[in-house]
């Protein structure tokens, strides 16, 4: 009779513990996806101000573009390229998209280390062929190490007067 | 239908989807170029698309471009190759080439593909690489994207039956093509010799 008694004691205590183990383990598991996904890239690219100046007629206009980017992510990464996107009008009306790259003096690539942010200023030299057109729309795309593009897009860009 | 080609969708704006017609070629050999292959020189049609010669001095001004190439065939176009060019930067457009064979352009895309790139020319009917110089053009290189070995069968069987055509048996046209094809390539392997630009006009084949 005791003994029965014990058995079923013996046997709540081992499923007691089955089941803590069970949480504790469930616990660690969600713990260590957290981790990993702390350490996915996770730039985030955010426009602060725009403008451009036009050093003569016919010739390249300048843009100025700063933005801020924060790294989310546990993982250091670096942002290694920097292209604005301009879309346009053809007088035949065919809307056509340019990719220009960030001038040498934008100082790209750049690292940004966990958990760390930093403001940036990307100059772009965009040839007349390109803005004497109609511009419709600006897009600036940033990439990073693991290749993932994040975009802004400002939408009105003013002329700078010196 | 020339060759049994894998079926693909690709996607393209209203305006692309006409082939541009090639007008004129040439091959340009430059030391400093390609280790000096003779590099054909494709005078395109462009009329009907101003984004092309938009694209061409974008690239004069960027210097640098990226763009994917593919082979194909439309359905609608027969006796006729379609390059592919997907061109992402420094403009965003889809080109589409075609090479008609009946029109001696197999020579052009064998060159190109023993070359492994062509240069690309805005231009019109009338328009040859000797008096259109110094119009901007661009240098697109041409992976292997496998296309190598159904070109060999394409370009074969539509020389043997060009050959067939012109009134040789079939005997001797397998055989003189052969020839023809290994000769076109041998002039086509020539490397230019360390000296400034040269350009060379073709005929196609």
């Amino acid at each position: 009779m005791w003994t029965d008694i014990v058995s079923a004691v013996a046997a709540g205590i081992a499923l007691f513990l089955s089941v803590a183990s069970l949480r504790q383990s469930g616990r660690s598991l969600r713990i260590s996806e957290r981790q990993e996904a702390r350490q996915q890239p996770n730039l985030i690219a955010t426009l602060d101000a725009g403008d451009y100046t036009t050093a003569n007629e016919g010739g390249d206009r300048r843009y100025r573009i700063a933005f801020s980017v924060q790294n989310r992510s546990d993982a250091d990464n670096a942002v290694v390229r920097a292209e604005l996107r301009l879309t346009y009008r053809l007088p035949e009306g065919i809307l056509m998209v340019a990719r220009v790259q960030a001038s040498p003096e934008s100082g790209l690539p750049f690292r940004l280390e966990a958990r760390d942010s930093i403001r940036k200023e990307c100059q772009f030299s965009v040839p007349a062929t390109i803005w004497q057109h109609r511009i419709e729309a600006y897009t600036v795309e940033l990439v990073d190490t693991y290749d993932r593009a994040m975009t802004m897009d400002p939408i009105l860009l003013s002329e700078r007067r010196a | 239908m020339i060759h049994r080609f894998k079926r693909s969708i690709i996607s393209l704006r209203t305006h692309e989807s006409a082939p541009l017609r090639i007008v004129g070629d040439g091959l340009i050999g430059t030391q400093g170029v390609g280790d000096g292959r003779m590099i054909p020189v494709l005078i395109l049609d462009t009329a009907e698309r101003p984004d092309v010669p938009q694209y061409l001095a974008l690239h004069a001004h960027s210097g640098a471009g990226d763009v994917r190439v593919q082979w194909g065939q439309l359905p609608q176009f027969a006796d006729t190759i379609i390059l592919i060019l997907t061109v992402l930067r420094p403009a965003e457009l889809t080109i589409l080439i075609a090479f008609e064979l009946p029109k001696k352009h197999g020579v052009l895309v064998d060159q190109i593909l023993r070359a492994k790139g062509l240069y690309l020319q805005a231009g019109s009917p009338g328009d040859r690489l000797a008096n259109t110089m110094d119009r901007p053009r661009v240098l697109v290189e041409v992976a292997d994207t496998n296309f190598q070995a159904h070109w060999e069968k394409i370009y074969y069987k539509f020389t043997v039956a060009r050959l067939r055509k012109e009134g040789l048996t079939r005997t001797d046209a397998k055989r003189v093509a052969k020839q023809a094809i290994t000769a076109m390539r041998d002039v086509g392997d020539f490397r230019f010799p360390p000296t400034p630009q040269s350009a060379v006009e073709t005929n196609g084949f």
